[in-house]
């Protein structure tokens, strides 16, 4: 901080370097024809939209974005630990006129349904999720259906024998499962390369435990769908079949 | 004279429709008893494997009524004939339809599987199953390191594993050579003698003739005649009268 407060000087992420012509502290660089120096260097703070962050400070920030002193775009409050935080909230909500006046949790909220909702990248999202749910969904019934067409005869055979349907359920939702838990191994192993890969880049992916666990959840959810045609399948066999054989 | 196990009065079955319309039994009454081994013979077409497949559950009659173990089977749905066939019925198939990826005590443990039996009560009783038909050699053999007669003895294993009522086998010997198909025949009746079962065999192959206690023909989907048969009744040891000639 006590860097940034001499004349020119500039912080950058390390991920933006290749973006901002930088290689490093004491590189130099232009703002708006402005002579600037790289002092200090931030590990991780990315932006989620496609224009670096560069920071300075206030006075240089002013003159290099043209913003008039009685003008900001947003303010941040630091309490005291000891303070009430809804007394303060409501007190800078009384004063503060059309400004908004938002927590930390409703702000990280509100940044995050414009990208999801505001913009098109968050339906680009969910059409990508929601396709590979599909598809997903459709490989896993496929495979299931055709095996399951493959072993018709030990079907019948089973149902010959006199199993019950919920017998047979079980065997294909037993297959589904299995189908459930090699995917998702596979896919998590691949998910844990990509957020290593990731990790230090502009755009981080980060699978949490819970996005992991409903992930799991999903995939068994997904699976079992699927068995569904098979089961359909299955359950309109005629056991006599094993005796035309 | 015991009483029945198996009790079809009056079965007609009518198969197909309109201009293909096919009578294919007209008006069958049979019983078939514990500890007798029963041939039904006749020609291709007479209506042998139609009246295997309505004694077994698996098709219901036009008109007449069958009861198994005393219960009549005409309101069953298809999940109660199914419960039949478990509780009282083991069926033996011309192609023996047993599972290729299991070995020959996973195939006959199949039979308690789908009767929920205790896994490792289940893993005894089809070893002790095994025994019977002279294969405790050949527990671990897959189906395809088995000879037809070795199959066909793994298939009459999986049938009597859970002590039914009544064996109903469809051309056991047909895809057997004459040794192969005597030793079939001996064990099918030891199960009829000393497991107290009732035992039939449709069959048109007459090497079958000396092991049955009664013989029953069929024409054109009648019973047009029913005699004594001529059983050898030759008692050996069950592990010398199970193996292979």
């Amino acid at each position: 901080m006590q860097a940034l407060s001499e004349r020119g000087a500039v912080a950058v992420d390390r991920s933006y370097f290749d973006r901002l012509g930088v290689t490093g502290v004491g590189s130099t660089a232009e703002i708006r024809g402005h002579h600037v120096r790289v002092v200090a260097i931030t590990d991780g703070i990315r932006s989620f939209a496609t224009t670096p962050y560069v920071f300075v400070d206030l006075k240089s920030a002013r003159s290099y974005t043209g913003t008039l002193n009685d003008r900001a775009s947003n303010l941040l409050v630091r309490l005291n630990p000891a303070a009430d935080r809804e007394k303060v909230l409501q007190a800078v909500r009384a004063q503060a006129g059309d400004a908004e006046v938002l927590t930390p949790d409703e702000f990280r909220s509100r940044s995050r349904s414009f990208w999801l909702f505001g913009t098109g990248a968050g339906a680009a999202l969910f059409a990508g999720a929601l396709l590979g749910v599909i598809v997903g969904t459709v490989i896993v019934a496929q495979t299931l259906y055709s095996s399951t067409k493959d072993h018709l005869s030990e079907f019948a055979t089973l149902r010959a024998m006199g199993s019950s349907n919920r017998y047979i359920y079980n065997v294909i939702i037993y297959q589904a499962l299995l189908n459930a838990v090699i995917g998702f191994a596979i896919a998590a192993g691949l998910g844990a390369v990509v957020v290593q890969i990731t990790a230090k880049s502009a755009l981080p992916i980060v699978i949490t435990p819970w996005l992991m666990a409903a992930l799991a959840v999903l995939t068994v959810v997904m699976c079992v769908a699927s068995a569904i045609g098979a089961i359909v399948r299955v359950v309109r066999i005629d056991p006599a079949t094993v005796f035309m054989r | 004279m015991k009483d029945p196990v198996i009790e079809a009065k009056a079965i007609t079955k009518t198969l197909g429709r309109g201009a293909g319309e096919v009578q294919a039994l007209r008006g069958i009454d049979l019983s078939l008893r514990r500890g007798e081994l029963t041939l039904l013979m006749g020609p291709s077409g007479s209506g042998k494997t139609t009246l295997l497949l309505i004694l077994g559950c698996m098709l219901a009659p036009s008109s007449g009524e069958v009861m198994v173990c005393g219960a009549p089977t005409s309101q069953a749905d298809k999940e109660g004939l199914a419960k039949i066939r478990r509780d009282h019925i083991g069926f033996v198939f011309q192609s023996y339809h047993l599972f290729p990826t299991l070995t020959a005590v996973q195939n006959v443990q199949l039979a308690l599987d789908i009767r929920s039996e205790r896994r490792r009560k289940a893993r005894e009783r089809s070893r002790q199953a095994l025994k019977m038909v002279g294969l405790e050699q050949k527990t671990n053999a897959l189906p395809l390191e088995l000879s037809g007669g070795e199959q066909q003895r793994v298939a009459i294993a999986r049938a009597i594993v859970a002590n039914p009522s009544v064996v109903l086998a469809d051309e056991p010997t047909a895809a057997l050579d004459g040794s192969n198909g005597k030793t079939i025949m001996r064990i099918l009746a030891t199960i009829a003698h000393e497991q107290q079962s009732a035992v039939l065999v449709v069959t048109h192959d007459p090497r079958v003739l000396p092991f049955a206690d009664r013989i029953i023909q069929i024409e054109d989907g009648r019973l047009v005649d029913e005699r004594s048969g001529e059983r050898e009744r030759v008692r050996m040891p069950r592990s010398a009268a199970f193996g292979a000639d």
